[in-house]
């Protein structure tokens, strides 16, 4: 039948009008809606069971527990473990990051071999058979630069050390080794802790306890405990230094001082405790008085380092009034400090009658090691890398053979970093375990990566400034995800097949002896009862040595209340009486914030939106100094600066800020790295590059806090 | 759409004390994480940037040595009387849940930017790019909140999907959902700031220790004078820092 | 001149007639054709029986459980499963042969089975099985206990959703009903 115009129309008609009365219009339009909503190339949610695991953070030097989200199994983000003391649920922006960071794209995903400038991938066999041929040709010319050294892998590698003869184990600089170094020299035993819990008159010369300075995390909960929401505040706060950063944002005073003067301020303040009738039975207790008396009138003082006398005297009684008063020593910027300037701050302490006193100074036991040989942290730490490494590039020391770098960034970490990347240079043959490939491993002859903390066994042992003695258990929450290795384990192997056995197989049989030898060590796991609490006077709660390593695997931490009694703690009079700081007209001032990381992390992927653009803007960075010093130096808001020292130069932007003393420039620390990913290249400059490193006067140790700097 | 001022039976509020606040931004970080914000990598543009909550430096204006300087967190309001909720044209963003939070919903969202223009608190964020997770990071992606292409605004939700956990958990312990005791709901922000300078639960609720924050003479909000009725109280004993809290004249009282 | 023979009643009916015809045409299309096209058919990667497993003593519980946290776990684990079946059966009947299948590809290698979920919400929905509790399972799910196979995944072509997938106004309206909350973040997320 032939189909004419109506009757096709018709039929037409008819379909639109029945197509009308069927799902097709409306479903084609609602299922063309949804499918504009499948980005495809946008990453779906995970599905599967949300749990959680704990473990600690071996990236944040604060050391708190951390507690893991997982969903189907696969690390998502991370907290902090509310049931750990040293976190009590606060995390820093590192340990947060710690999830991410297993995705970097700086992560060295197998061991690499630089070959003609550049590098290949090698397998394990590979490397460790060039390794240990390496070794044994070095005998004792080992040296190792580590960034752990308290934990049980830090043994290792000095146990290690040890057998092949060789004491060239350091640590990277820190508070720390100032720490150690100093109250070695004061004839103190153990090592230093600052309980701030217990304390109610808080004297900060320089330490940045709220940010990244010891345990930080631990310090500002304690600083919230003594800050309850809404009530009076049960604990004062006073910081020194030269930039009020943030930790003097929150305190009480600011001190504005030089970094070269907080050790004058704290003989200046000594002055006025010593009239008021402080002693002690220390064997240079007069020697001490006559230096103070000689040399740190409050006229003297107040003309060198401008805070006034009445200051000086008004901090003084604070702390004589004060029921616990406390003083932390160290450096603005978490390193660079020297063991003379701690001694100075740690003089008042002994004034004060704090050592070993709930509220005051800790005198820490070293924990017991498991792998024999091992030096203790303190002997590691109290040595100059620095110092050590200058000498290595002027050719005044003898260059090891072989060099171990392990969680440390060297190259980029450390004063006048252009000088010291030279002298690594000279040393024929680097390894490095970094996870990273930072400015260190881009140098190295081999990179043998270390799994990232999610991925392994390890430890963290009372971190410094912590007023107890701690052990909490890294355990792993995932299989490496590339072809990586836990150093220690690689280590035990290689020392084993050099017939050079360290006594355990692997780090977690060593974790868990170590577990078993500090089951019988007096201690507790903290859970209910806090040692603070202990400290305070509380009770030492009931410890099942037993089931130890089943608490620790839950992510609670060992913990122990116990001081070591000082026999011969004297002020080292005779280094006071050597110090002789030099005030430059303009000197730096390092603000170093946990959003940047650390040398070995660079900048987490995370972090960068937490970095303001008063720190850093459009890969330039950004330096601060108040309206006189920019006057005086012809400088206004935004102007280009060129700041030099040490040789070198950094370009900069300013910004006036108020915040900072007069002839100091605050510098942001952790920019302008060349290595890492371009989460880290390109964003500033490493200021350390600018920093002089001299030796301290009565020390010899190498500072570089608040050094001289010049305005191009 | 509603708009006019929204009240129910709970109330979930943020109180931030000011005087604790070290500026750390683990708050910022611990956010990203949780709510599925990818990495940026140049993060020093600010205009471009997503922060749902934003860490911001305040200064008193004085010269060296009487310099002061404090930091203020600042997530969304979720204000009782939303300037964004009416001016939303396909209703993507509303405040009708018991709790208060000022929901945001992606798909619906056209991108047009009007609840930006409305808020005065800068809580919301554009996305002007795709998120990029460099290759395998888009394993740590949570279940939590979804993720969002570019051309969308989001903010801030008060981890609402703690909430709605912490109701679950709940119900399968067989103890009431809607009278949760305080802390069993935490937003990420809260849970992990070192200083413990944040405190969060139901400001109506006597039970939870915001209740009595809220109503302390130190307590105040931002811009209070709009008639935002905002959820978050900031404390601070500091009078410098209090006046910042709104647009006073030189001779008004914070 | 011609007269142009138009049966003005037959020609209308022709039209009227094809008008029909179209309509019934596209109804069928509509109805019939259109589903066929837009749905295709897929199977379970394992040809699980749930009523074998109910015969066997099990109840629902058993594998579809609640988490401490209150999260809902439909989908029960591959070390769930495999706690019964660690090995191979090395059986012959089509039964034997699915555990085989199943233990050599997901067990053994301890890969989590690819389910192809019925009632699949996208992304940004959030659903609280917690607060369902009072409601039989068959209220939202096929009732799958009494089947010996898994019935067939309908994967929609165009938006990718199962055509079982309840859509918005569903839940809306029962919400509705039982007085519960319609706001916005009650489902969403």
């Amino acid at each position: 039948m032939g189909l004419d115009r109506r009757a096709f129309i018709g039929l037409v008609a008819g379909g639109a009008v029945g197509t009308l009365f069927t799902p097709i219009p409306w479903k084609l339009a609602d299922d063309a809606a949804i499918w504009t909503q499948n980005w495809p190339w946008i990453p779906r949610v995970p599905r599967g069971e949300v749990t959680f695991a704990t473990t600690a953070s071996k990236l944040c030097p604060s050391g708190t527990g951390l507690k893991v989200a997982l969903a189907g199994g696969k690390p998502v983000t991370a907290y902090g473990n509310p049931e750990h003391p040293l976190s009590q649920g606060g995390v820093s922006p590192i340990g947060a990051s710690e999830v991410y960071m297993l995705y970097s794209p700086a992560r060295v995903r197998t061991p690499m071999r630089k070959s003609g400038g550049k590098f290949e991938p090698i397998t394990w066999e590979q490397a460790q058979t060039e390794l240990m041929a390496k070794c044994k040709a070095a005998g004792n010319k080992v040296a190792c630069i580590s960034g752990d050294v308290g934990g049980t892998v830090g043994e290792a590698l000095s146990a290690f050390l040890a057998k092949v003869g060789s004491a060239a184990m350091y640590a990277m600089p820190g508070e720390a080794g100032p720490a150690a170094a100093g109250f070695k020299l004061m004839g103190g035993q153990g090592r230093v802790g600052f309980d701030i819990d217990n304390a109610d008159c808080v004297l900060v010369l320089g330490a940045d306890i709220f940010e990244g300075s010891g345990v930080s995390v631990r310090n500002r909960k304690a600083f919230c405990a003594s800050h309850p929401l809404g009530k009076d505040q049960t604990a004062k706060f006073a910081y020194a230094g030269p930039v009020r950063n943030h930790t003097g944002s929150v305190s009480d005073a600011w001190i504005p001082v030089a970094s070269a003067h907080l050790g004058t301020l704290a003989l200046g303040i000594a002055w006025h405790l010593l009239k008021a009738g402080a002693t002690t039975d220390a064997a240079d207790m007069a020697d001490f008085k006559k230096l103070v008396e000689s040399n740190y009138s409050p006229d003297k003082v107040s003309k060198l380092i401008g805070v006034g006398p009445e200051v000086l005297a008004g901090i003084a009684k604070n702390l004589a009034a004060a029921k616990a008063p406390l003083v932390i020593p160290g450096s603005e910027m978490g390193q660079g400090m020297g063991p003379g300037a701690f001694i100075a701050g740690m003089s008042l302490n002994l004034l004060l009658g704090r050592m070993n006193k709930p509220g005051g100074v800790m005198a820490l036991p070293e924990l017991p090691a498991v792998f024999p040989g091992a030096e203790t942290p303190s002997e590691i730490l109290a040595r100059d890398l620095p110092g050590f490494l200058k000498g290595v590039g002027e050719g005044k020391t003898a260059a090891p053979e072989v060099l171990f770098v392990y969680a440390a960034n060297p190259a980029y970490g450390l004063p006048q970093s252009g000088a010291m990347a030279a002298a690594l240079e000279k040393i024929p043959f680097k390894v490095s375990f970094a996870s990273f490939m930072d400015e260190t491993a881009a140098m190295c002859d081999l990179i043998l990566p270390n799994s990232l903390t999610l991925e392994r066994f390890d430890d963290v042992a009372t971190p410094y400034g912590s007023a107890f003695c701690s052990m909490t258990l890294v355990k792993p929450l995932v299989a490496p995800i590339f072809d990586t290795k836990t150093t220690a384990d690689f280590i035990l192997e290689t020392a084993k097949k050099m017939n050079l056995a360290l006594g355990h197989d692997s780090l977690e049989k060593a974790l868990k002896e170590k577990a078993a030898v500090l089951a019988k060590s007096d201690g507790f796991v903290a859970k209910e009862t806090m040692p603070w609490e202990v400290l305070a006077g509380k009770d030492k709660p009931a410890f099942d040595p037993a089931g130890l390593w089943k608490s620790l695997e839950a992510g609670l931490a060992w913990v122990k209340v116990g001081q070591v009694a000082q026999t011969g703690l004297s002020f080292a009079a005779k280094v006071l009486a050597a110090l002789k700081p030099v005030q430059a007209e303009l000197s730096l001032a390092g603000v170093a914030q946990q959003r940047t990381g650390t040398a070995a992390t660079g900048l987490p992927a995370q972090c960068l939106t937490a970095i303001p653009d008063t720190d850093l803007k459009d890969g330039a960075s950004i330096v601060r100094i108040n309206a006189a010093t920019a006057k005086k130096y012809g400088l206004s808001q935004g102007s280009s600066v060129t700041l030099t020292g040490a040789g070198a130069s950094c370009p900069a932007k300013a910004h006036i800020a108020e915040n900072v003393m007069t002839g100091v420039v605050a510098v942001p620390m952790g920019f302008g790295h060349t290595a890492f990913d371009a989460f880290s290249k390109g964003k500033g400059d490493n200021f350390l590059k600018i920093m002089a490193a001299s030796a301290e006067d009565g020390t010899d140790m190498t500072v570089w806090a608040g050094s001289e700097v010049k305005i191009a | 759409m509603s708009a006019a001022h929204q009240e129910f039976a709970t109330k979930w509020g943020l109180v931030i004390d000011i005087d604790k606040c070290t500026g750390c931004g683990a708050c910022m970080v611990a956010c990203q994480t949780e709510n599925n914000i990818a990495p940026e990598q140049d993060a020093s543009n600010k205009l471009r940037t997503l922060t749902w909550m934003n860490v911001y430096e305040l200064k008193n204006g004085k010269e060296f040595p009487q310099a002061e300087m404090a930091f203020l967190p600042r997530a969304c309001m979720q204000c009782g009387n939303p300037s964004c909720v009416p001016v939303c044209p396909v209703v993507a963003t509303d405040k009708n849940e018991d709790g208060g939070i000022v929901s945001q919903i992606y798909p619906r969202c056209i991108g047009c930017r009007y609840c930006m223009a409305a808020c005065p608190y800068h809580s919301r964020y554009f996305g002007w790019f795709d998120p990029v997770w460099p290759e395998g990071m888009e394993k740590t992606i949570t279940p939590f909140t979804s993720t969002r292409p570019r051309g969308v605004v989001e903010k801030c939700h008060f981890c609402h999907h703690r909430w709605n956990q912490a109701k679950d958990a709940a119900r399968i312990a067989g103890k009431d959902p809607n009278n949760l005791p305080d802390g069993a709901y935490t937003p990420a922000c809260v849970e992990v700031c070192p200083t413990g300078a944040m405190a969060f639960g139901d400001l109506k609720n006597p039970k939870h220790k915001v209740y009595e924050l809220s109503r302390s003479k130190y307590a105040f909000r931002l811009l209070e004078r709009l008639g935002t009725d905002p959820q978050v109280y900031y404390m601070t004993k500091r009078d410098w820092v209090r006046r910042q809290g709104d647009n006073y004249l030189p001779n008004e009282k914070a | 001149m011609e007269e142009r023979q138009s049966n003005k009643a037959g020609g209308v009916g022709g039209v009227v007639l094809l008008f029909l015809v179209g309509v019934v045409g596209a109804l069928v299309v509509g109805w019939w054709v259109f589903p066929q096209l837009l749905f295709s058919q897929k199977t379970q990667p394992i040809l699980f029986s749930h009523k074998v497993h109910a015969e066997q003593g099990l109840d629902c519980e058993s594998c579809h459980t609640f988490a401490k946290t209150g999260q809902f776990i439909g989908l029960p684990s591959t070390a769930s499963c495999a706690e019964c079946h660690p090995d191979e059966t090395g059986g012959t009947t089509d039964a034997e042969k699915e555990i085989d299948k199943f233990v050599t590809q997901y067990a053994k290698p301890g890969i989590e089975v690819p389910w192809l979920v019925y009632q699949y919400q996208p992304d940004n929905v959030f659903f609280s099985h917690a607060a369902h509790k009072g409601f039989e399972c068959t209220t939202c799910h096929p009732d799958v206990a009494n089947m010996d196979s898994p019935p067939p995944y309908h994967e929609n072509r165009l938006s990718g959703y199962s055509k079982q997938t309840m859509k918005m106004w569903e839940c809306e309206r029962c919400h509705a009903s039982m007085g519960a909350s319609n706001a916005c973040y009650v489902c969403h997320k």
